[in-house]
């Protein structure tokens, strides 16, 4: 990368949190962009798509905010042309030696369903004390548990 | 070492250099940490991290991790909980000084720490533990409304209160 302080203006300039580009990248847990040592660019994903499913959608979905930042890099096609996005993104990409996760074996919408239906069911159990049966079946559905 | 501002979802970043037998020896180990499940269950002990993953990249070793709370809190918790793992690990990286005392082991992650230029997290505001408690929620909600289908409302009212019960520790 030739251009390392714009790369960081490009970088600093994305909005954060739920209007950061990479929420629009479905299936993503975690995301970064790291300027590393040496004037490298380092793009880590945590994610439950296969990697080329997931590196086409970054083309597909963002690809104004990818040329903003990968623009910098050298050799950098553009994302005009998912096929070519894909191959450069995959000729640059770093296989991951070790990998652990809390829960490796659930995807996004279980995530977030899990924990919806925690607080639902954290705050549906203190008022069902007091109902009775019939009462607290329709209550359960309704609170959308059921 | 600088903190997160959501003490939920912080991220580290941390770079070491390895010379060649150590890079050698991190490919075997990783190879055998992929096969052999302790390491790993032993780092999800801490109950601290969402994901983790070391990379060798070139000459260097790239700790990535995702985790809850303050990073003093996060490097504190590893040293106490996973040193013999540090030392396998970080062990061939220059200048480790080892898991304890935590306060040099803190200094040396400062120095090999590189800051995340833009991160996203699709759920910030949840822990690992709360994560792990909504999958098993979810997971048996799902059986018991696949049991209670049909059933009479007072046996409904009986299984929902042991539902209730053995879930008190998720909710």
């Amino acid at each position: 990368m030739s251009d390392e302080a714009g790369l960081k203006a490009a970088l600093a300039g994305l909005p954060e949190g739920d209007e950061s580009p990479l929420a629009r990248l479905p299936g993503t847990h975690f995301a970064r962009w790291v300027v590393m040592p040496g004037s490298r660019l380092l793009f880590s994903a945590t994610h439950d798509r296969a990697v080329p499913d997931y590196v086409e959608q970054i083309a597909r979905l963002i690809p104004d905010e990818a040329d903003r930042v990968w623009g910098h890099c050298d050799g950098y096609p553009g994302a005009a042309d998912p096929a070519t996005f894909v191959g450069y993104m995959d000729k640059h990409r770093i296989r991951t030696n070790l990998f652990v996760s809390a829960y490796p074996h659930a995807d996004l919408a279980e995530v977030r369903e899990g924990l919806d239906l925690r607080a639902r069911l954290g705050g549906f159990a203190p008022r069902a004390q007091s109902m009775g049966p019939e009462e607290l079946r329709a209550a359960f559905a309704e609170a959308g548990l059921g | 070492m600088a903190d997160s501002r959501d003490p939920r979802a912080s991220a580290l970043n941390l770079i070491t250099e390895v010379g060649g037998r150590g890079r050698v020896w991190l490919r075997f180990l990783f190879f055998a940490a992929t096969i052999l499940p302790l390491p790993r269950l032993t780092v999800l002990r801490l109950r601290l991290i969402h994901y983790a993953r070391w990379t060798v990249i070139g000459r260097s070793l790239f700790f990535e991790s995702n985790f809850n709370g303050t990073a003093d809190a996060y490097v504190e918790a590893f040293s106490y909980v996973f040193p013999k793992g540090m030392r396998y690990i970080w062990g061939s990286s220059k200048d480790f000084p080892g898991p304890v005392p935590v306060e040099a082991l803190r200094r040396w992650i400062d120095k090999g720490e590189v800051e995340t230029a833009h991160y996203y997290c699709a759920y910030p505001e949840a822990s690992t533990k709360e994560i792990l408690a909504g999958i098993e929620v979810r997971r048996r909600l799902r059986e018991f409304n696949e049991r209670t289908r049909g059933m009479d409302a007072t046996r409904f009212a009986t299984e929902y209160q042991a539902l209730v019960s053995e879930l008190q520790l998720q909710i």
